[in-house]
């Protein structure tokens, strides 16, 4: 940062060269206009065009707005129970019946933005600012492993504090650590960031740095909504943010993450929005998609009043409806549902296709290591619903039937961008996953979980393994072997072993 | 010399860049072991794709990394090759491919 003070350092965040390279005829490609057609032209679809929409859906085919469109407009409870039915169907399709578990880890919370709805706002004189030093990184991560985790999201507030270099010190730091656990060793082996936008040149050094996912969320899509939620500093650029994933894949970070605040402006909307995001990245990097979807709902803030009163909040209801329709507008994306939402409703939106989700979450900053009140406002970005341990998680999930996945192989084996892609639009990295999940469940059992989440997690990996043999995509395929192969050497207390 | 060996070392002093390269050495050296061969540049625990396969059929069932001074590459293959795989000899030549592409 050298001498320049905060304000010259958040002037000099959007390179303007950065935004226009990509613009079509000065246009980007959040079209207004088409977005309110599509949404009008749509109100009352008919059932056959509805199940025809469900069928393309379900042969993994992304849909288009109009399509989209129909789907927002459903009415017909009968159709919305056979629409949520496809989602899981679809999921299931793709990424078989795992869910793959992470955890964030909040580094900074200073911030050159004032978002109304956020707790982070720099105006929020409230809230405890604080970054962390490499070493205090080094401890939340070790904390963090010895609850399990192997895959963490890493957030980051928009603050010369906070810049690339310093973000590419924090992963390396966290891929450092290494922590005894019951039969093997722990590490932190996928770092994803949430990271405010980022120049190319900036992108470069994440990705040297060994970045999984890149993830930032658009939060509306809607213009005049986004302008008045986001009045000063770098974010208050719609279009360097709209970019920014764009940037990444150009640094070479293929796997990129998108996601909308729900609550802002009309869910139907964002969704839109969403798709159209989805669409234009496909377009321009030969058919590479989100990696994620996020799709966090409008949450108390601490003295961010925008956050407790607007017009737009999304109820239970809606929440699921969004989620359905987005599962099944971007059948091949990853799809995940926060410790935002409580834990019910997290329960049944899972049902509904989503494919990540997070455990044993604390958002304030050093929460995990410190092991300060689980929810502290004046530390946090916002307030969790769902503050259960990764052990509860685990266990109920498995009592749902889904295995909790620690897999980070995909990005160890070159399978990230249009190398995953491929393998998910045809179905055959759920098979890798089903692999994987099975592996990384057998790790995290022997060496984390309580004799009650064991006794039902043994059911349940010898229902995977069980199904495993029966699949006749393995059956004869050199993979199996393998696969039992490694599994031994797992349950013998060997540990990273993937395919 | 073999002719393996020869052809090997030949595809450094070929044009392109390190992806062209790395395209043409996985396709060499599939032909020749007989397995698919994935190259990947390394950064921290990423593998990302440089040339191959693409692992789009099987797992890795073996994994090498070679270094160049300045970046670090891994070979994916699968099956594993056993002992036919020269990795002793192979490694310097990859070594010293990479690093043409990369002065």
């Amino acid at each position: 940062m050298g001498k320049m003070s905060v304000k010259d350092w958040a002037d000099n965040v959007v390179k303007e060269e950065e935004i226009d390279r990509y613009l079509e005829n000065g246009k980007d490609f959040i079209d207004h206009d088409a977005i309110e057609r599509h949404l009008d032209n749509n109100k009352k679809p008919d059932k056959i065009k509805v199940r025809d929409i469900i069928q393309k859906s379900l042969s993994i085919e992304r849909l288009d707005p109009d399509e989209t469109a129909a789907l927002l407009h459903v009415e017909d409870p009968e159709l919305w129970q056979e629409m949520a039915a496809a989602g899981l169907e679809v999921k299931r399709k793709v990424y078989d019946n795992r869910i793959v578990i992470f955890a964030p880890l909040y580094c900074s919370n200073l911030c050159v933005n004032n978002c109304l709805y956020c707790g982070f706002r720099k105006d929020n004189t409230h809230e405890i600012r604080r970054v962390l030093t490499p070493d205090e990184v080094r401890m939340e991560a070790e904390s963090l492993v010895k609850m399990g985790h192997k895959r963490l999201i890493v957030v980051y507030g928009e603050h010369p504090s906070s810049d690339a270099d310093y973000m590419a010190e924090t992963i390396k730091a966290i891929y450092e650590v290494r922590e005894k656990t019951r039969k093997g060793t722990g590490t932190i082996r996928r770092v994803n960031i949430n990271a405010a936008p980022l120049s190319v040149d900036d992108f470069k050094k994440l990705w040297k740095a060994g970045i999984g996912t890149y993830q930032v969320f658009q939060e509306t899509y809607h213009r005049p909504t986004y302008k008045k939620m986001h009045p000063v500093g770098p974010k208050s650029d719609y279009r360097w943010r709209l970019y920014t994933h764009h940037r990444a894949m150009e640094a070479g970070i293929d796997d990129v993450a998108i996601g909308a605040l729900f609550g802002l402006y009309h869910w139907r909307y964002d969704v839109m929005g969403l798709l159209y995001h989805a669409m234009e990245l496909e377009k321009r990097f030969d058919g590479v998609g989100p990696h994620t979807v996020s799709f966090p709902r409008l949450m108390p803030a601490d003295n961010a009043p925008y956050s407790e009163h607007t017009d737009h909040l999304v109820s239970d209801e809606e929440f699921k409806k969004l989620v359905t329709v987005l599962r099944l507008s971007i059948p091949y994306t990853g799809m995940i549902v926060t410790a935002r939402e409580k834990p019910d409703l997290r329960k049944e939106v899972i049902k509904l296709g989503c494919t990540q989700t997070d455990a044993s979450t604390r958002i304030g900053l050093g929460a995990y290591s410190e092991q300060y009140d689980r929810q502290d406002k004046e530390r946090q970005q916002f307030v969790l619903g769902d503050t259960r341990e990764l052990d509860d998680v685990v266990r109920e999930l498995a009592q749902m039937g889904m295995i909790s996945s620690f897999c980070t192989a995909g990005y160890r084996c070159g399978r990230t961008g249009d190398k995953i892609m491929g393998l998910l639009k045809c179905g055959t990295e759920g098979k890798f996953c089903k692999l994987n999940a099975v592996l990384t469940f057998r790790e995290w059992l022997d060496d984390f979980s309580s004799p009650e989440t064991q006794k039902i997690g043994e059911e349940l990996i010898r229902k995977e393994i069980g199904e495993i043999r029966k699949d006749a995509f393995f059956r004869n395929n050199p993979l199996l072997k393998e696969f039992e192969e490694y599994y031994q050497r797992v349950s013998e207390g060997e540990r990273d072993l993937f395919l | 010399m073999t002719s393996f060996y020869k052809k090997l070392e030949g595809l450094s002093h070929g044009s392109g860049n390190e992806t062209d390269y790395a395209e043409k050495v996985a396709e060499l050296l599939s032909d020749e072991f007989g397995v698919s061969v994935t190259i990947c540049e390394i950064f921290s625990k990423r593998w990302s794709f440089l040339g191959g396969a693409g692992l789009s059929h099987a797992g890795a069932a073996r994994r090498e990394v070679f270094d160049t001074g300045s970046r670090c590459f891994g070979l994916l293959l699968y099956p594993d090759p056993g002992n036919s795989f020269p990795w002793d000899r192979l490694k310097p030549l990859l070594i010293k491919g990479f690093s043409s592409f990369l002065a």
